[in-house]
């Protein structure tokens, strides 16, 4: 049974969050099972996106609410904030050569509602960038998107560079966006495309439970 | 025997437009969209395409009348690098700008730099005065060269008497106004170099017995505001926070890209097909609810305009609308063969089922098809739709994202066009 706070920010009620939050400060509630709270929140809007009663509207406006909390708790938060238990690490990235990121940016709301720990390098991302991120972040699942169709030679290029630099072993490389479908997979590659952010999160799932 | 132009020209043309008026020509037509697949084909980086139109034609008539396409592609999908630059326009990246800012590598296409170009605190003050609004905040903030009109006199000093006397010659005597002016003439003679060799690229291809395709295009209101005012982010939160100040913005829309299209078509009587390329609309980017409430009623009217005119709305329906069919369909059964549904992900075979009778439809060979796949696998895709989509005619051949993918392969783009001539004949 989710509480009516929890209720309110699935339904998106702007209002009702804020002042719902006002008074949970101003009664000194503890900004971490605010937090909880929070999370199960992000979890249920999650859930409204992959059985698609949600869209990107409501994401953006999800997030709009996200930041508001945020902002109002972070005096409290941050000598409080404890270590991530996330499930998996994820490098996310817009491949050289293409500077679109609506797709990326979904993808990322996503994974992090599904508890990953995500470092999103924006958009135009040489193959240098991902493989010097990827020494420095460690992670387990490299994620690239694309809109236009150079997109593939890049990504090509990107998964060429990380085999040369010995690392293609220690990632599973998913793809995404606008053109990608299952005959660029090979092309590139890569281990898997995803048609939806949700197909996504299900990869991702399904490699770090292996 | 040889075809003389003449007659070419009228076969290609009546061809396609039997078959958006839904009855069989002799074949299945074939109206490839393109942007840079010409001139990547000839050699050229996208920066000398965007920079030299002579080339540029020279490139499209070179690599692309050997294929005998029913339409040729207009040149209006490569931007005039030049107006950019003169401009400073600030919603684009593209190949050799001379802005750094703006400037990409020369061989990338230009990409769409969205922004939030008009603030929601701002809606109120463009309502009150969208003349003054659009001259004085919106033109300034999309083009870097244009700040002159930052300081254009109020209205109500225009109105006469001795204010109107003075603050018209000072505000014209100002160095950013006359930077502007400058701005503006050296922009208006580019612009119509440009359209002027538009003009003559046509008149080679009539010759030729080539039609052209599109050269007017419209958008969609919602993705007007969401390409080129609010943003994607700002259009999407207004839906939740102000969504009757986005309706009255979208319905500003209607009636100018009416009237701008019908300037547009008076210079090209016999280029009936009006491209609309379709962005936010796509499934998944916003649910059923809100593309009934915000998305589809201002394009709607704009076909509906347009219809009245007796142009030919060509959506563009990129990505996949598998979960708008019924809105389609609706549209279609009100307006029976007056459109042309240009589709990309969207299965075309049940559109064809849906409203095959009421809508022509064309697309939709995958572009990671055209890129990376082999002739034949082109040739069998391209078989399976006339398969699908040709009876009775109302079907026309292209590719999904916006016709050819620059990066295409010639003997792909080959295959797709011979499958045409081998496969897509009506029997008599």
């Amino acid at each position: 049974m989710l509480s009516e706070f929890i209720n309110e920010i699935v339904e998106l009620n702007e209002d009702k969050v804020r002042e719902t939050i006002r008074i949970k400060i101003a009664n000194n509630k503890n900004p971490l099972d605010i937090m909880e709270e929070v999370k199960l929140a992000m979890q249920q809007i999650g859930e409204r996106f992959e059985k698609k009663e949600y869209f990107l509207p409501d994401l953006i406006m999800s997030g709009e609410i996200l930041k508001d909390i945020f902002e109002q708790l972070s005096p409290k938060l941050k000598e409080l904030t404890t270590a991530k238990s996330a499930k998996g690490k994820i490098l996310l990235g817009t491949v050289a050569g293409d500077i679109h990121d609506i797709g990326k940016n979904v993808v990322k709301f996503m994974l992090d509602a599904n508890g990953f720990e995500v470092l999103d390098l924006g958009v135009d991302v040489p193959a240098d960038t991902f493989i010097e991120k990827m020494n420095e972040f460690k992670p387990n699942i490299l994620a690239l998107s694309g809109f236009l169709t150079l997109a593939f030679d890049s990504m090509k290029e990107i998964i060429q560079k990380i085999k040369d630099a010995g690392l293609r072993e220690t990632v599973k490389i998913m793809i995404g966006g606008g053109t990608v479908d299952e005959r660029i997979v090979e092309f590139v590659g890569a281990d898997a495309y995803g048609e939806s952010a949700v197909d996504a999160v299900n990869l991702a799932k399904k490699w770090v439970e292996v | 025997m040889q075809k003389r132009p003449r007659e070419l020209f009228k076969e290609r043309y009546n061809r396609v437009m039997t078959t958006i008026d839904l009855k069989e020509p002799d074949r299945v037509p074939i109206t490839p969209g393109t942007m840079f697949y010409p001139t990547e084909q000839a050699g050229m980086t996208k920066k000398e395409a965007m920079y030299d139109y002579d080339k540029t034609i020279e490139a499209f008539i070179k690599i692309l009348t050997p294929l005998n396409w029913d339409f040729m592609p207009s040149l209006l999908g490569i931007f005039p690098g030049k107006v950019f630059d003169i401009f400073g326009i600030k919603f684009f990246k593209w190949p050799g700008a001379a802005d750094e800012n703006q400037r990409l590598a020369e061989n990338l296409p230009f990409q769409y730099v969205e922004g939030e170009y008009l603030k929601v605190e701002e809606y109120e003050e463009l309502f009150a005065d969208p003349t003054g609004f659009v001259i004085r905040k919106l033109i300034p903030r999309i083009f870097s060269n244009l700040q002159g009109f930052t300081d254009f006199p109020n209205t109500a000093d225009l109105m006469g008497g001795f204010g109107l006397l003075f603050s018209l010659p000072l505000y014209y005597a100002m160095p950013a106004t006359r930077k502007m002016n400058e701005t503006l003439f050296k922009a208006a003679e580019e612009f119509f170099r440009y359209i002027t060799l538009q003009s003559q690229y046509e008149s080679k291809l009539k010759k030729m017995g080539f039609p052209i395709g599109t050269i007017g295009a419209a958008l969609a209101p919602y993705d007007i505001v969401s390409d080129m005012l609010r943003g994607m982010r700002g259009s999407m939160l207004d839906m939740y926070r102000n969504p009757e100040e986005l309706k009255n913005l979208m319905e500003m829309m209607v009636g100018s890209q009416i009237n701008f299209i019908m300037q547009a078509a008076k210079m090209a009587p016999k280029n009936k097909i009006i491209f609309i390329p379709l962005h936010r609309g796509a499934d998944g980017f916003m649910s059923s609810e809100q593309f009934e409430e915000f998305y589809w009623p201002g394009l709607t009217k704009i076909m509906e305009g347009l219809i009245k005119q007796d142009l030919i709305p060509g959506p563009f329906f990129e990505g996949g609308y598998n979960d708008r069919l019924d809105y389609l369909a609706e549209f279609a059964k009100k307006h029976k063969g007056k459109v042309e549904y240009w589709f990309d992900r969207t299965n075309i075979k049940k559109a064809k089922e849906l409203f095959g009778n009421y809508a022509c439809i064309r697309g939709n060979v995958p572009a990671s098809l055209l890129t990376m796949g082999s002739p034949y696998q082109v040739e069998e895709y391209v078989k399976n739709c006339i398969e699908d989509c040709a009876e009775g005619g109302g079907y026309i051949v292209d590719g999904g994202v916006a016709g050819i993918p620059d990066n295409s392969k010639a003997e792909n783009v080959k295959a797709m066009t011979e499958a045409v001539f081998k496969y897509g004949f009506y029997r008599k």
